[in-house]
């Protein structure tokens, strides 16, 4: 018992005032400044997960939180204050709270509300400034049981918001992204959503136990590296150190192709976790952002961090051949038949050899078996790039055979009806066909075609038509190595 | 037209207070205690009706505003204090919700209609989420104390076995919350104080008492610190020549010598009359009403004293 009765006196004390003058109080927040979760950890939490633990504090339900409180302050989020379809609008902006820049808009709400001025970094914003970049949010829920059964308070990291993350990078195993009891998926605005519980059945999303081991699958390796690395960078990003990272994508510029033959050596290895088959010259001629997915999957190939991919100009120098882990190439040997590198770089290079000795036509498979000793049902035969190469030649050498079909027949049509003329005959059809040096070819829609309008000009008095005819470059060029190679086309 | 509007002048003793020793020692108590006890406790301070203890919350929540004002500049959303006044409804008993509901507003919490007690099962709101919101509130803006008023209406329980209940569930309030509960309240409360020694170490009570017979000299001095207040005011007054009218008339409350005194003077300002022993006598406090007094301060010093020096069997 800790109890005191009052009896001293001093009877002689002059009674001093009270002071009861007010106090100045500083001006306090709306609501509870609640520190972010997760900074220790480099995990930072999401600002969905915020929101809900905000509420909770407030003890109050997440959906009565938006829709009642929140949703009171339309003229700061949206600058107006109209009157919405409300639980519907506010589903489709919860689902985005995470991301930016409807995400950068709730921070700012919820910071002036908190007193608090970290909040962005509870969302993709900050990362959403580097130029070129997409980063797509995760429209449903996405969870690691295992973190959240670690967790003393649980929360939802932020880099589980990002639709490209697929596995946890602490313990190895895919994302949930529905309940392991009812299996549906999780909505991100209801009356019942909750960090912890599923929103149908209210199962606990947490599994306390022993995590599974990592598997090999080219999936979960690629996936495991690729969140370690998200989360790292938006953690980074969050802290502003990579502030003005919006320079370097631009030195993505350059043709990554040019510098990828020993990639393209393993590019079938590596389809699942996807290789560069476009280039970022591509995406930035289109203005749009490269997908996260696809910065990662060069980030991996090329061996360059991704803040360094988006942070600092980079040179050829800077990239070098990662190989994929030995797993993922073992388990690939045995499951298909891989073709080895060197016989994809001996063919590719074959085919640049042959089209630089004979650039109008494309090669042919037994000179291609022939210059790089690869066999004809070999894979590197089905491998993209050769194929794109191949195809593009083909293409070249078709559009180049009809040029010179034409040049042929007009330049034959033109000498044979120069020589009519001279004789003093009349320009018929059969007269000049039978002048030609190949009479028999006076039969093509085009040779008459030309000869009507060498009559034309010619009866109009154009002395020009009698001129010999100036033919393209390249098709006498062709004539010419023809002519010396004793080759014709289909001859 | 003529202007009917009645001129009525702020009382002298508005906003104006003076310590005396009674006062000092419990208020010390008080914030002794707030913020030297590193155990969340319930201090109950009893006294009678108009002994001052609503001049001392009001010093209290100065103080602690005082006190707290680093820490609220660190933290926005800290509270030096959340306040609230318990009330008890005949018909209801006493009033839980009004009490959890006016804590929050002074907290200027959000959505108190819709407090709910856990996010998960999904309920509607009701009076356990009520307090769960007051328990969170506490927790989260910290404040150093939350200051009952009244709290004799918690005395208004049916039985002894639930009024124990309501001291139990006030202790883990501020067990939860890391709170000091502070209750003010009449000798109605003295009953709660027998049970608080029952319940654990963690209720601290004392005794904001009047001045007893024997104690006149010192209830002089107050009397002529309110004396000097009327001068200072340029008041005509000569209260030293009544300290032993005030003395006996209000059984030494210094409260209710305060509201005589108001009275006093309202209406003196009419007559033109000074505030002296004359006048005091002109306006006297209904015997019936001073005769009660004394019989609640008799009843509630009997209680307290058995609360501390055991019961009158034990001391003979």
């Amino acid at each position: 018992m800790n109890s005191e009765h009052p009896t001293l006196f001093e009877p002689d004390r002059c009674l001093p005032e009270i002071d009861l003058s007010p106090v100045e109080i500083p001006p306090r927040s709306r609501l509870i400044c609640l520190k972010p979760l997760g900074g220790e950890t480099r995990e930072p939490e999401s600002l969905w997960s915020y929101a809900h633990r905000l509420s909770e504090a407030h003890a109050l339900c997440f959906f009565d939180f938006i829709l009642y409180f929140i949703s009171g302050y339309k003229m700061l989020l949206f600058g107006h204050d109209k009157k919405m379809v409300e639980t519907g609008s506010w589903k489709h902006l919860v689902m985005a709270m995470s991301g930016s820049p409807f995400g950068a808009r709730i921070a700012d709400l919820l910071g002036q509300l908190t007193g608090r001025t970290d909040l962005r970094n509870l969302t993709l914003a900050p990362a959403s400034k580097i130029e070129g970049l997409t980063i797509r949010p995760r429209a449903g829920q996405a969870w690691c049981p295992h973190c959240l059964a670690e967790d003393t308070e649980p929360y939802e990291r932020l880099h589980w918001a990002v639709a490209d993350v697929t596995h946890c990078h602490k313990h190895g195993v895919p994302l949930a992204q529905t309940c392991s009891q009812c299996g549906k998926g999780q909505k991100m605005f209801s009356a019942r959503s909750s960090v912890l519980r599923c929103v149908h059945c209210g199962h606990p999303k947490n599994h306390p136990g022993k995590p599974p081991e990592p598997s090999d699958l080219p999936e979960d390796v690629f996936g495991r590296w690729a969140s370690g690395e998200v989360a790292g960078w938006l953690h980074a990003t969050g802290c502003g150190e990579l502030a003005k990272a919006n320079i370097g994508i631009r030195s993505l510029n350059f043709d990554l192709c040019a510098s990828m033959p020993e990639i393209n050596g393993v590019t079938c290895l590596s389809e699942r976790i996807g290789a560069g088959r476009t280039t970022a010259r591509d995406w930035m001629k289109n203005n749009r952002g490269i997908p996260l997915k696809m910065a990662l999957r060069w980030s991996w190939l090329c061996g360059v961090g991704l803040p360094r991919l988006f942070t600092v100009v980079l040179s050829l120098r800077d990239f070098r051949y990662r190989p994929l882990p030995s797993a993922l190439i073992n388990r690939e040997q045995i499951t298909r038949k891989a073709p080895v590198p060197a016989d994809s770089a001996a063919l590719y290079l074959a085919v640049l050899k042959l089209s630089a000795a004979n650039p109008f036509m494309a090669p042919r498979l037994n000179a291609l078996t022939a210059s790089s000793g690869v066999h004809f049902k070999h894979p590197a035969f089905k491998e993209p790039h050769y194929l794109k190469l191949i195809h593009r030649l083909r293409e070249r050498e078709r559009i180049f055979f009809r040029k010179e079909r034409i040049w042929r027949e007009v330049s034959e049509v033109h000498a044979a009806a120069i020589k009519v003329v001279e004789g003093g005959h009349r320009l018929g059809r059969n007269r000049v066909g039978r002048e030609m040096e190949r009479p028999g070819c006076f039969c093509g829609q085009l040779a008459r075609a030309y000869l009507a309008w060498f009559k034309k000009r010619f009866r109009n008095g154009d002395e020009s038509v009698l001129r010999p005819k100036e033919i393209p470059l390249d098709v006498r060029a062709y004539w010419s190595f023809e002519k010396a190679a004793k080759t014709t086309k289909g001859g | 037209m003529k202007d009917v509007t009645l001129q009525v002048e702020r009382s002298p003793f508005a906003d104006w207070a003076c310590g005396h020793p009674f006062y000092d020692v419990v208020f010390n108590w008080i914030i002794q205690r707030i913020f030297g006890l590193s155990e969340p406790s319930v201090l109950l301070v009893v006294g009678p009706t108009g002994v001052g203890k609503t001049t001392l919350i009001a010093h209290l929540i100065q103080e602690l505003a005082r006190r707290m004002t680093a820490a609220m500049h660190a933290d926005p959303s800290r509270l030096h204090k959340v306040y609230a006044e318990a009330v008890y409804i005949p018909t209801r008993g006493f009033d839980w919700e009004g009490l959890f509901t006016e804590l929050l507003e002074d907290a200027n919490e959000i959505l108190i209609d819709r407090k709910v007690p856990a996010a998960w099962p999904p309920e509607k709101p009701n009076l356990k989420g009520l307090a769960s919101a007051v328990n969170k509130m506490l927790l989260h803006h910290a404040p150093p104390a939350c200051i009952i008023d009244e709290g004799g209406s918690f005395l208004e329980s049916d039985s002894d076995e639930s009024l124990k209940r309501t001291l139990e569930y006030l202790k883990s309030i501020g067990n939860r919350s890391r709170t000091h509960v502070v209750i003010f309240g009449d000798y109605r409360l003295a009953k709660m104080v027998q049970f608080s020694g029952q319940l654990n170490r963690r209720c601290h009570v004392t005794h904001f008492a009047n001045y007893p017979e024997g104690y006149e000299a010192q209830f002089k001095l107050v009397v002529g610190s309110f004396d000097a207040r009327l001068r200072a005011l340029k008041i005509e007054a000569d209260l030293t020549g009544a300290a032993d009218l005030l003395f006996k008339e209000t059984c030494g409350c210094v409260g209710l010598m305060k509201r005589w005194l108001e009275n006093t003077w309202l209406e003196g300002q009419q007559l033109n009359r000074a505030i002296d022993r004359s006048a005091l006598v002109a306006t006297p406090i209904p015997v019936g009403a001073v005769l009660k007094w004394r019989a609640e301060i008799a009843s509630g010093h009997e209680a307290i004293r058995s609360f501390f020096e055991g019961p009158s069997s034990h001391r003979k």
